[in-house]
């Protein structure tokens, strides 16, 4: 199946899903399962989408519901209350450590949500300023005892509300550990094997996963990577770290493999750097809401040129 | 350059993942025995690491990290692990809640359990007020307006997670499927 053909079916999907949401609903009208039967009679892309869903119902209906709730509820509550559990900051085995982490898959499914090659911006319900970069996934987890948001994958940038009357902790939470917010403006990102925090205003405190004893507090103008036995050495922030949020990736002598992982976020696929070329020294600002733009520069600009394999693997190799 | 260039990728494909196998895969078990206590599901976690692998045609020469890789391929192997067993425990703990008459019979037993660890799997991930509207109205027979007081919400807002939750389930499905 095409990309293109993918994706019209992925919307149908949206929209049969709203369907099956009004159909089910106690207040659906008759006017509705009309509107349902001209939508389906639309197309066979319309038909195709729901049958997903028949095929969804077909599966929930093989488990009585007597047990399907409880179980899912279970099973559920069982993983919140390790959340929980995580926000509390207390030591966790490497079985319930391992059980935390999702699948890439979900982050479509998550709170909130932004897309490869998005940015989303959101309040949170204490007034927090919530920024999502490409392909960034956020939970919500706010109680009356504290708020915290899971990332589960991506990046995201916090001002935290400077309501006074706010007492209850702010914590993000992501696989290596827990980062609390001290009254900030703040940066997170979810790397493979560790986590970065990166602070614009006032201060964080860090405290590893597995190594809560060693927490650090971080203050403005610094980042540092860690994970959950370790937080790194700290560093100083970066030039131009916050500068996606304008829609620009702004690198002073950053080795040519590190820009082009960095512009591959905000694109489906991969661009792979040559062996010989990965070092080489770039500098400047590159437009992460136009990858190929920001890839016609760099040959313009350095000893190099693109190699696109299939839309999805672009090489770049020296001239 | 030969004459069948992609019978050569293709070689060197297999020729990096049976290297990056000899040179990792030990490592790989090692380390899972440690974090998952047992030498069988670790064995079994690393062999399914590389299934991934190979499966999404990864060329494993050009990752910076094959470890760090290795890894969150394996930890997403190994949760998937406990969710399944965490199922499993509930399932078990809801049967014998239940009179022995109103079980599963023998041959559905199995499906009834693979059924539930996938629906699980496709629930997880969803915002938590999400998965639970889908759960009170599909499994709890709850109507919208009776689930919109009991968690606080809008009936409007819990149409919208019904549809979320359905469109969850209907591309994970998809992406399964492909």
């Amino acid at each position: 199946m095409s990309v293109d053909n993918i994706t019209e079916l992925k919307q149908a999907i949206r929209e049969a899903a709203g369907w099956y949401a009004t159909l089910e609903s106690e207040f659906a009208q008759d006017e509705d399962r009309h509107n349902f039967k001209l939508w389906l009679g639309q197309s066979a892309l319309h038909q195709q989408a729901w049958q997903k869903v028949e095929a969804i119902q077909g599966k929930l209906n093989v488990i009585p519901a007597r047990i399907a709730e409880p179980v899912l509820q279970q099973c559920d509550q069982s993983r919140r209350a390790f959340i929980q559990k995580l926000a509390m900051l207390a030591l966790l085995s490497p079985a319930i450590w391992l059980a935390y982490q999702t699948r890439p898959w979900h982050r479509w499914t998550a709170d909130y949500r932004a897309g490869v090659g998005q940015q989303k911006a959101f309040t949170l319900p204490d007034g927090s300023e919530l920024l999502l970069n490409t392909d960034t996934a956020v939970n919500l987890h706010f109680d009356q005892q504290r708020r915290v948001l899971q990332l589960v994958r991506g990046e995201v940038l916090i001002s935290t509300t400077k309501n006074t009357a706010e007492l209850r902790p702010f914590l993000v939470t992501t696989s290596q550990g827990t980062v609390e917010a001290l009254g900030t403006r703040f940066m997170m990102q979810e790397l493979p094997e560790a986590t970065r925090v990166s602070v614009l205003e006032d201060k964080v405190r860090i405290q590893p996963g597995r190594a809560p004893e060693l927490k650090r507090v971080l203050q403005a103008g610094e980042q540092v990577d860690f994970n959950a036995h370790r937080i790194q050495a700290t560093q100083t922030l970066a030039t131009g770290a916050d500068a996606w949020q304008h829609g620009s990736l702004v690198v002073v002598d950053r080795p040519l493999q590190d820009v082009l992982t960095e512009l591959s976020r905000y694109r489906h696929g991969f661009i792979v750097c040559d062996e010989r070329i990965k070092q080489l020294k770039i500098s400047g600002a590159f437009p992460v809401n136009n990858i190929d733009q920001s890839l016609e520069a760099l040959t313009a600009s350095f000893p190099v040129r693109q190699n696109r394999l299939t839309p999805y693997w672009i090489q770049i190799v020296p001239n | 350059m030969s004459s069948n260039p992609t019978a050569d990728v293709q070689t060197a494909y297999i020729d990096g993942v049976e290297q990056n196998y000899r040179e990792h895969n030990g490592w790989l078990v090692n380390w899972l025995r440690g974090r998952l206590g047992c030498m069988s599901d670790a064995e079994d976690v690393a062999q399914d690491t590389y299934f991934r692998v190979i499966r999404a045609e990864v060329d494993m020469q050009v990752i910076q990290e094959p470890r760090s890789y290795l890894l969150t391929i394996a930890r997403g192997i190994s949760v998937d692990l406990f969710r399944r067993r965490t199922v499993e425990r509930w399932y078990l703990d809801a049967l014998s809640l239940l009179p022995e008459q109103e079980w599963p019979s023998e041959e559905d037993n199995a499906i009834v359990l693979e059924t539930l660890i996938e629906i699980d799997d496709m629930l997880t991930g969803l915002g938590s007020k999400v998965r639970e509207v889908f759960i009170l109205s599909r499994f709890g027979g709850l109507k919208y307006a009776q689930i919109a007081e009991e968690l606080g919400i809008s009936v409007r807002t819990v149409n919208n997670h019904m549809a979320r939750a359905m469109e969850s389930c209907c591309l994970f499905q998809l992406e399964h499927d492909l």
